[in-house]
């Protein structure tokens, strides 16, 4: 897989989600996108943080949020249970199902959730996310969607993760730092040398070059690496034109 | 077989676990000297406090195990990131969704010369390299960043790998610890069963439950 070429979906879903204007319209635009039901980013509870209870945004009915909460759904939902203890993305038919949450299933499906879904755990340095894709789609229809698409949710994922915390904190992203390495290979893509010649330029593979490319872009905020090389150059991270690397 | 074990499941391999405690202590600080933290008979640090995802090689009763490895998404803390951030300024950027480290890769000498005759703790460590390539591409993984000792260069490279050393660090052991960035692509996953002579995934990822079966039927009783 090309690192840094990008599906049409995955091009409008950053620029979309990098304009909107909270998480819940973020998860509306990925949810529209991608033609799924349902879209839930869940951010665990917190001691050490600012906000004492979980961050919770989603496109379920308000009917269906609302009898989740006073049902105590949270603490039989298998989704929650296993999002929060797995590291990696997996789809909701890996859940094994306990005698307690068949009831819990059946009412969510009375309340018009899909059978099939996935799920993405997001790690940072400090805290842990969810964020949940549910679909109705029949299940051969969606194991051919998540198949196709699943690479584009994790990254996805992160860049809701980062606007989840924007909308908490109020933070700034600050200008990223970029290592010495991440820095060459963006100073060569900005003077228009694809990966495989920057590969020879600097003696790494391209695959290497490539994934120093696609770091430099999560830097970023995860958009096409041309707009990376132009936000590089107005923040004054590298210096092409200059001649010089900085 | 190859198991991938996540948090939500280490209670159903405790027993396996435990043996992959024991081994590190046998394999790092015992054989290799590695400055590892040991208690009693088990070498076990904060990271396996953190839910990492185990790669774990055992026999088919999933009774006795050949060997492990210890998986962590890069986004959150890492071993290679905390412990080698100095040596290793390279390694330590590279951080996102689809880059992963592996850590304390080892195998079980005594238990692979009981139940596999002729095979090289070489051959297993690639088998067990073999192993996680599959798990990783099964995962979204297009980056492992690993360390190993130097000599197991050539080992990996004979075995089809795909990497680039990022840097060496003296200090650890009795030799330097290598840090290097593996590719994870089909690609290398084929080169890598080319080069092994093996046609067969190692890796077999569990099959789905299907609670909307179950739930169906649920309804109808």
């Amino acid at each position: 897989m090309d690192l840094n070429s990008q599906s049409p979906h995955l091009v409008d879903a950053h620029l979309e989600i990098g304009k909107a204007e909270s998480v819940l319209e973020a998860l509306r635009i990925l949810q529209r996108i991608y033609s799924v039901d349902f879209v839930t980013y869940h951010l665990a509870h917190t001691v050490a943080d600012v906000v004492d209870a979980p961050f919770v945004k989603t496109t379920y009915t308000d009917i269906w949020v609302s009898r989740y909460l006073l049902s105590g759904y949270v603490k039989v939902d298998p989704v929650v249970k296993q999002g929060f203890l797995r590291q990696m993305p997996f789809d909701w038919r890996e859940l094994e199902i306990t005698s307690t949450a068949y009831e819990f299933l059946r009412d969510a499906q009375n309340h018009g959730v899909g059978r099939n879904g996935y799920s993405v755990p997001i790690v940072d340095k400090k805290r842990r996310a969810l964020l949940s894709l549910n679909s109705r789609k029949p299940p051969d229809e969606w194991s051919g969607i998540v198949d196709q698409f699943r690479g584009e949710w994790l990254e996805l994922a992160f860049l809701i993760h980062k606007k989840a915390i924007q909308e908490i904190h109020g933070e700034h992203d600050p200008v990223p730092s970029l290592s010495k390495r991440e820095k060459e290979c963006l100073h060569w893509t900005a003077l228009g040398k694809t990966s495989t010649d920057i590969a020879q330029i600097l003696g790494l593979s391209e695959h290497t070059t490539q994934t120093y490319l696609s770091n430099v872009r999560h830097k970023f905020g995860s958009g096409p690496i041309t707009s990376a090389v132009a936000l590089a150059i107005q923040l004054r991270l590298i210096n092409p034109y200059g001649n010089t690397q900085t | 077989m190859y198991l991938l074990v996540q948090a939500n499941e280490y209670h159903k391999y405790a027993g396996l676990l435990e043996q992959s405690l024991r081994l590190r202590k046998r394999v790092f600080a015992d054989w290799l000297g590695w400055k590892v933290s040991v208690s009693g008979l088990y070498e076990r640090d904060h990271y396996d406090d953190l839910q990492p995802a185990y790669l774990l090689w055992c026999d088919e009763q999933r009774e006795r195990l050949y060997g492990s490895l210890r998986l962590m998404p890069t986004t959150g803390p890492t071993l290679l990131y905390d412990v080698f951030r100095e040596t290793f300024p390279e390694a330590c950027d590279l951080v996102a969704p689809g880059i992963w480290e592996g850590t304390r890769m080892c195998v079980d000498e005594t238990a692979i010369a009981r139940d596999f005759r002729d095979m090289r703790p070489e051959r297993a460590l690639c088998l067990l390299l073999l192993a996680l390539c599959e798990v990783a591409l099964n995962n979204g993984i297009h980056t492992m960043i690993s360390n190993y000792e130097p000599h197991m260069k050539r080992v990996y490279q004979r075995a089809g790998a795909q990497f680039d050393e990022l840097g060496r660090a003296d200090g650890y052991g009795r030799f330097p610890v290598c840090c290097a960035a593996f590719e994870v692509s089909p690609r290398v996953l084929a080169e890598m069963r080319l080069k092994m002579q093996i046609t067969e995934p190692l890796y077999r990822r569990p099959e789905f439950f299907r609670p909307d079966v179950i739930v169906a039927e649920l309804a109808s009783a």
